[in-house]
């Protein structure tokens, strides 16, 4: 059963996934599969940044998840569960040895992670998992794992009750094919196998906070996009379409814009700069179809016996690959192509891991990106943080805000200091400019400070004429003497 | 019901009528009763609940009831009360400024000021003391006296065009600042607009306020508190910032950030003034003066007891250089700000087209939303509404129209989920307000009526199957007329 270990990673996720591809449905074991010895206990130790001190971290954390041994020796789980660790350990039921393990790939948004126990002795007396296919609704699938932290493996049965696209609530904002189940799913199960006729068919990843019993898994198209990505050697995430758009249920729309009863199809109304589609699509087209695919009036295509959103044809395909597109525009049919890109953004709407926040401290000013993480640093967040942060945020794609910014600089807060005495109230505002330079992201913060005007370092907000002014010649005393009263190991992280 | 509680009330506690105990001031203090109806904003073609509630009113002199204005809100009827009887006289308002934050009615009946005094006003700026009783009549016939002591007097804002003088006594006082006057040393020098349970403080509106009004009042035409709108911070004793703007070791003032066109001083005003002083009043770097109540915020110099037509003198630091500016107080215009901050008494505005329900974007519509409303409102909503100054300037458009909801019907089909959006155009045309969206509406002879809203959303409407399902989505939905325009 041991899996010879010279299969070298970047080889491997290709025999992955076209074993997705060619795994049959109705596989039935020869003999009984111990599933058990397949799934493993992941214990892992955290640590994430603090967006509200940006320069520290917050105190570690420990949790626990379930993973499970696939072809290579992978250990296949959520992100979520080895997301921004410092130190991971993999245990087997059967084994009282705990495993240190590392992660070797990592998908956000998706929310799957391969980790690697870097002890071969690990995987003595272990069985791979094969995959599956996407369950029927109503079949039974068993789910394994560790939930609530329990020490012996817990196996819970349920049937397929729903297969839709969702949101994936680690990133979130984003969201993909998800398989909903009523087998228990709770703290701990996640990243474990849900099997079926001893086949993988999903990653059991996230519970409804809002019902009980309503367990989601993350499918088999999902779990091979994310294995086919990595091919590369690299994790570069989902593409997007490179629009945003609007289903048209309303027949006089469509007869407005010229479709006949025999077309459908959803309209074009922002085109994402920077997404990909800017010279292919315009706002007022109607996407007929996507690859040949037919698109309903209400964005859906057609998906096993019933219909599920368009988006579905793009979450299939990976970053750089060709989409065509069949429109409407201005009543006239056109076909374009175009190679499909990430998401762009200037305002990160999604959770952040692996990565620190940057910064920028000049005269106690604390300059930071504004981001969800940032705005996430208030309590109840969505209903509490600055309002103009919280339009930014939510509109600033719909409504092209200030369409020359590369990303949005946010006045976090100032530390206080005699040079900044009369500004330590200042706090969340967004900055227009800096010594009349137009800030267009934090890189241009240090560069503006660097040209003072008339002794003075001007700054102005967005929404306000009232500037903060900074004595130009008492700030290069005062950078050196807040670095080091309030303990800042370095003034600045750019990238 | 509540009517029921009412008669039961009276016949309870007209056994207890007054003692006597607080001689004199029983024949000053009366009750009103106030069944007012609120707006209803999520379905604006009807009206929304009705409630009754008892506030209190202070006689002045010529057969007057003064009171808070914000006690009568939405008011259907109006009753008064004396001394414990149970009659009732119906009351018409003279004038209700929410602005000041006062009110005044009259019985129609004058014999209703049989057995009552009008109470002695305070002289403005002479506080005759700082130990007050406030009164007011408890379940209809017993009368209560409370004990008030000056806190504290400070410049407060209804709108923030509008500087109103108010004085803050802390109290036992369980139940209310509606209305209630504050009486020392037997004058009256404040009448309650508000109370804060957590912290006792009681806060009235002052004297200065009362003769303000009446003053105006005087000549048979209101002008109303003058209306100054222009934003300016304070300096802080900022040392960088004040030797940016060049001010010398003795200058202290505030920096003018924003003057919309249409406020009182904007002939004359810049951003980056410094005010320095205002009719020769200095003020600190936070815009505080001296007066007999204290510091007050430089706004009270020229909205307390000054008038529409008055002349305002500045002396200002404009590019480093002083100069003295001087302009006239204008009145505060009907509209002047794109979302109303003011909006009680009048029903909202509507328009509905296609079973889409357009209103405007007003200070009701938000606080619709609960009293959490800066929380819970469309961050767009809440963004206009944080920077109505900037909006109301560029004088593209007179209101911010919105659509409230969508009726659901086969005319609207694929837009029922549209909430709290934005109109811009209609077929192209940049819409104003709701009377030019019903003009452009109406004056169409296109197929199409295409709508577009901030955020890239367009609706599209038949414009003939619109009208004709117009009869059956007023019965549908029980809606006696399609539009209220006000003005139309």
């Amino acid at each position: 059963m041991k899996t010879p270990s010279s299969i070298i990673a970047a080889a491997l996720p290709l025999l992955l996934a076209a074993q997705v591809l060619a795994a049959p449905k109705e596989h039935k074991a020869k003999q009984p599969l111990d599933v058990s010895r397949g799934t493993v206990k992941i214990i892992k130790t955290s640590v994430s940044p603090d967006y509200n001190l940006p320069w520290i971290m917050k105190d570690p954390e420990t949790s626990v998840g379930s993973g499970a041994i696939i072809r290579g020796g992978y250990i296949l789980t959520n992100a979520h569960v080895v997301s921004d660790a410092t130190y991971i350990q993999v245990k087997k039921e059967s084994d009282p040895e705990m495993y240190e393990a590392r992660v070797v790939y990592i998908g956000h948004d998706c929310d799957l992670a391969l980790v690697k126990a870097k002890d071969e002795a690990f995987y003595r007396n272990t069985v791979e998992l094969e995959f599956g296919g996407i369950p029927d609704l109503q079949s039974r699938v068993t789910t394994f794992g560790y939930p609530m932290g329990g020490s012996r493996i817990s196996i819970t049965e349920g049937i397929t009750s729903r297969i839709e696209i969702g949101e994936y609530s680690h990133s979130g904002s984003v969201s993909f094919l998800m398989i909903q189940t009523d087998a228990a799913i709770n703290p701990g199960n996640s990243g474990g196998p849900v099997m079926q006729n001893n086949r993988i068919v999903g990653v059991a990843f996230q519970a409804s906070a809002n019902s009980d019993n309503i367990g989601y898994m993350i499918p088999v198209p999902v779990i091979g996009h994310f294995l086919g990505d990595i091919k590369d050697g690299r994790y570069d995430g989902f593409p997007t379409l490179g629009v945003f758009t609007e289903t048209l249920d309303n027949i006089s729309y469509r007869r407005f814009l010229g479709m006949n009863d025999g077309q459908s199809g959803v309209l074009v109304s922002i085109v994402i700069p920077g997404g990909g589609a800017e010279s292919s699509l315009q706002p007022g087209d109607v996407i007929l179809s996507i690859d040949s695919v037919p698109v309903g009036n209400d964005g859906t295509i057609a998906f096993m016996q019933g219909r599920i959103f368009y988006s579905y044809i793009i979450d299939n395909k990976q970053i750089g690959e060709d989409v065509s597109i069949n429109v409407l525009r201005k009543k006239k049919p056109v076909r374009v192509s175009y190679r499909l890109r990430p998401y762009p953004s200037r305002i990160s709407w999604f959770n952040e891991f692996e990565t620190l926040p940057r910064y920028c401290i000049f005269g106690g000013l604390v300059f930071q990106t504004l981001s969800k993480e940032y705005l996430m640093t208030w309590d109840k967040w969505w209903l509490t943080a600055d309002r103009r942060l919280l339009y930014y945020y939510s509109y600033y794609m719909s409504d092209n805000l200030f369409p020359e910014r590369q990303e949005f600089v946010v006045l976090n807060r100032v530390l206080p200091d005699e040079t900044n005495t009369y500004l330590s109230d200042v706090h969340d505002r967004v900055i227009d400019s800096i010594n009349d330079m137009k800030i267009r992201s934090l890189a241009d913060v240090p560069e503006a400070f660097k040209k003072p005007k008339g002794g003075f370092h001007v700054i102005h907000f967005d929404g306000s004429s009232f500037p903060l002014v900074l004595r130009a010649s008492d700030t290069d005393t005062a950078n050196a003497r807040i670095k080091q009263k309030y303990n800042i190991p370095s003034l600045k992280r750019l990238k | 019901m509540r009517a029921i509680i009412l008669a039961a009330f009276l016949l309870v506690v007209t056994a207890f009528l007054s003692s006597g105990a607080y001689a004199g001031m029983e024949d000053r203090v009366v009750n009103i009763i106030v069944t007012a109806q609120k707006q209803d904003y999520a379905s604006p073609w009807q009206r929304g609940n009705i409630a009754r509630s008892m506030v209190t009113g202070c006689v002045i002199a010529g057969n007057r009831i003064l009171t808070s204005a914000y006690s009568l809100t939405d008011h259907v009827v109006i009753e008064v009360m004396k001394n414990g009887e149970s009659k009732k006289y119906p009351a018409r308002v003279v004038i209700n400024d929410y602005h000041s934050g006062l009110a005044i009615i009259a019985p129609e009946d004058e014999s209703f000021f049989k057995g009552l005094k009008p109470a002695a006003l305070a002289p403005a700026w002479k506080m005759p003391g700082r130990e007050g009783k406030v009164y007011k009549w408890d379940s209809l016939s017993s009368f209560k006296e409370y004990n008030a002591g000056l806190t504290k007097s400070s410049i407060r804002f209804y709108e923030p065009t509008c500087a109103v003088l108010m004085h803050q006594f802390s109290t036992s006082m369980n139940d209310g600042g509606n209305g209630e006057p504050v009486f020392i040393d037997g004058m009256l020098c404040g009448i309650t607009t508000g109370l804060s349970n957590e912290t006792k403080t009681l806060y009235a509106i002052s004297i200065e306020a009362v003769h303000r009004l009446l003053k105006d009042m005087g000549d048979g035409t209101y002008g109303g508190i003058p209306f100054f709108w222009v934003d300016t911070a304070d300096l802080q004793s900022d040392t960088s910032l004040r030797e940016y703007y060049g001010m010398g070791a003795d200058d202290t003032g505030v920096l003018v950030t924003d003057v919309p066109p249409g406020s009182s001083g904007s002939e004359v005003l810049k951003r980056n003034d410094i005010i320095l002083s205002v009719d020769r009043t200095t003020m600190d770097d936070t815009g505080m003066y001296d007066s007999p109540y204290g510091k007050l915020y430089y706004y009270g110099l020229i909205q307390i007891n000054r008038f529409v037509g008055d002349t305002v003198s500045m002396r200002i630091l404009r590019d480093k250089a002083k100069m003295d500016v001087r302009f006239k107080l204008k009145p505060i215009p009907r509209s002047y700000s794109v979302i109303p901050l003011i909006s009680y008494d009048s029903p909202p505005a509507y328009y509905i087209f296609g079973g889409i329900v357009f209103q405007n974007l007003t200070m009701g519509y938000l606080e619709a939303h609960g009293s959490e409303w800066k929380q819970k409102a469309d961050k767009r909503l809440l963004y206009y509404y944080d920077n109505v100054k900037a909006l109301s300037s560029t004088g593209e458009i007179n209101n911010v129209v919105i659509v409230n909801r969508v009726l659901p019907d086969t005319v609207n089909q694929g837009y029922q989920y549209y909430k709290d959006l934005v109109l811009l155009r209609v077929n192209g045309v940049r819409v104003r307000d709701l009377a030019h969206l019903k003009k452009l509406v109406g004056g169409s002879a296109d197929r199409f009526i295409v709508m577009d809203f901030v955020g890239e959303t367009t609706i599209v409407l038949d414009r003939k199957l619109a009208v004709e399902r117009e009869q059956e989505l007023k019965s549908t939905y029980n809606i006696n007329s399609m539009e209220y325009i006000p003005g139309d």
